[in-house]
């Protein structure tokens, strides 16, 4: 720990400062006395940094790297899956490829393959940061991630073999691979916990409320997802409480940490408000969990569950709004910095994406929308808009910053940077553009009483050859991040050292500065 | 009216009364006092003084003004643009 610029050695003055400026640093006494130090002496070394990602650098690449190899599996999946849109009898002679046992496959590896692989790894490194103490626990960290990852290796090869729960999101063999999934989780919750209750500092910064909270839920909301216990229309009740809570109290509150976290760090200024920031934790931790239901409206569900969950998505725009006006106020007039970073621009993307999806999400529980948008594309275009605009965003944000401070070197290629993000960027405009002008035509059509089934079809068949061009699109981005990432990671260097925090910072889209 | 809505309602519950019982707590340990001194606690020492070259004059001065003069950035292929 160091001394704080706010109070000076008077014996040693600062010389760069003489006209005290550093004396009036916003650190108040109020704040100190609530610490279990004093906030004033908090503000850790590089070296300290440098010691707490030490801690926690095994599990993070560990974590990046599965990450990345589902990243892989599971677009050339996504690929074919989209394909047989195009090309129906593609591939349909093997059994293990049909539509019905691939699209499932897909989807498994990139939720629970790739995102939660690589948020374990950003979590892990996020909490020693902001607990400043080293990770607890590192083992239990890993072993709960390799056991994570070969459920998932279980659930999607029996999937591909045509076992599997029939659940939405919950497709895995509840038998085989879920307890290994729930294993593997705790174990790594529990490192995660560990490392908070040893905390150096008494203050919860609001990324750390966002990533703690999120262990407990997966684990509670995967088990009752999975208990077979129910039938029916509680069934698919539970189910859609799972899968809804499974995106808003997991996938969305590890990557709203990190955009806490990285935003403001990236360019240099806290974030505009924060207590926007925890108005929108709170809000999401109170009001989020019956979300769900909405996808269930006009099925023989209890008109109040319904009406609930309408009710608790309406609800949902006052923390949205809370989180993205902070997170616009905090960048604004500094959009340039997103040239010099590409971690920034991932980031503020995918930042804008969460708004963008959430608000998209509200008014798709609205019935006179979601009579149209119901069973079609347009659910599609909603659900990739935020795992991928939003989450696979975030979490390319987050490797890009976090894979140099771990490896000690910076990106090899700024091009092979850039070639990425546009790639992935305009694969994905293209995608949710093109699914979404489709999936309303589709609805339309169903809708009309004159028209035959088939006109809905017809309506979205040329959308869904553009979503397959952007399909591809997005496969050959991943494929350039892989390659790059194993680059980078061959260069490792084996001892950490201490830089100065603006150092892995790379101007990837500046090309003429004066 | 309550007919296939007892699981959700109880999963409903599980998820919500503890984040509740977490906000009593939060405000009990004085989590929310001094709420924009604490957004300064994911910076490292020094950290704001790094010049970032995206910024305006007037950021420039801002930075200048709260933190002190800026410090040499280390990386050799940033010292051409800084």
């Amino acid at each position: 720990m160091s001394q704080d610029p706010a109070h000076p050695d008077p014996a040693h003055p600062d010389p760069a400062h003489p006209t005290g400026h550093f004396r009036h640093h916003p650190v108040r006494e109020a704040t100190q006395r609530d610490s279990a130090i004093d906030h004033s002496k908090v503000r850790v070394s590089v070296i300290d940094t440098a010691r707490f990602d030490a801690s926690s650098r095994a599990p993070v690449l560990l974590g990046f790297l599965l990450g990345i190899l589902w990243l892989l599996q599971g677009s050339l999946l996504g690929d074919l899956t989209s394909f047989k849109f195009d090309w129906p009898d593609l591939l349909s002679a093997q059994e293990y490829l049909t539509f019905g046992r691939v699209r499932p496959a897909h989807l498994n590896m990139m939720v629970y393959g790739w995102a939660s692989s690589a948020m374990f790894a950003v979590s892990l490194w996020l909490m020693p940061r902001l607990c400043r103490t080293p990770l607890r626990w590192p083992g239990t960290a890993m072993a709960g991630i390799i056991i994570w990852n070969i459920g998932v290796f279980l659930g999607v090869a029996l999937l591909l073999t045509g076992v599997g729960d029939g659940l939405e999101w919950l497709e895995m063999d509840r038998r085989l691979a879920d307890p290994l999934l729930i294993l593997g989780a705790a174990l790594v919750g529990a490192s995660i916990w560990r490392t908070l209750a040893d905390r150096k500092v008494r203050h919860l910064y609001v990324s750390v409320w966002y990533v703690a909270a999120s262990y407990p839920w997966l684990v509670i909301i995967f088990i009752a997802g999975n208990l077979p216990i129910y039938e029916g229309v509680e069934s698919a009740a539970v189910n859609w409480f799972y899968a809804h809570n499974a995106l808003g109290l997991w996938l969305t509150t590890i990557n709203l940490g990190l955009i806490y976290f990285l935003l403001p760090k990236i360019i240099g200024r806290p974030i505009y408000s924060y207590w926007l920031s925890l108005v929108g934790f709170w809000g999401l931790a109170l009001f989020y969990s019956l979300n769900g239901m909405h996808h269930l409206i006009g099925g023989p569900m209890p008109s109040w569950m319904i009406a609930t969950s309408i009710t608790a998505s309406i609800m949902m725009v006052i923390p949205v709004l809370a989180v993205g006006i902070n997170q616009h106020m905090t960048i604004t007039g500094r959009f340039g910095a997103m040239r010099y970073s590409p971690a920034l621009t991932f980031i503020v993307l995918a930042a804008m994406s969460y708004t963008a999806v959430s608000l998209q999400g509200i008014l798709t529980a609205l019935v006179n929308v979601n009579r149209i948008t119901h069973f079609t594309h347009w659910t599609i275009a909603h659900s990739h808009l935020g795992v991928y605009m939003f989450v696979t965003m975030s979490l390319f944000g987050g490797i890009y910053y976090i894979m140099p401070r771990l490896i000690g070197r910076e990106w090899p290629s700024a091009n092979l940077i850039r070639a990425h993000f546009l790639l992935v960027g305009g694969g994905m405009v293209l995608y949710v553009v093109a699914l979404g002008i489709g999936g309303v035509l589709q609805g339309l059509d169903m809708l009309d009483a004159a028209k035959p089934f088939e006109a809905s079809v017809t309506a979205a068949k040329p959308w869904l050859l553009a979503r397959s061009v952007a399909a591809v699109l997005i496969t050959l981005g991943h494929f350039v991040f892989a390659y790059h990432a194993y680059v980078l990671y061959s260069l490792s260097k084996t001892d950490v050292v201490p830089q100065p925090p603006f150092f892995f910072i790379r101007p990837v889209l500046v090309k003429n500065i004066k | 009216m309550f007919a296939n809505s007892v699981s959700v309602i109880l999963l409903g519950i599980v998820i919500s009364v503890p984040a509740l019982l977490l906000l009593i707590w939060a405000f009990k340990h004085r989590q929310f006092d001094d709420l924009n001194e604490s957004s300064m606690v994911i910076f490292d020492e020094e950290e704001l003084r790094y010049a970032r070259p995206w910024e305006k004059p007037e950021q420039v001065q801002e930075r200048l003004a709260h933190y002190g003069s800026p410090l040499p950035n280390a990386l050799p292929e940033w010292r051409k643009w800084l």
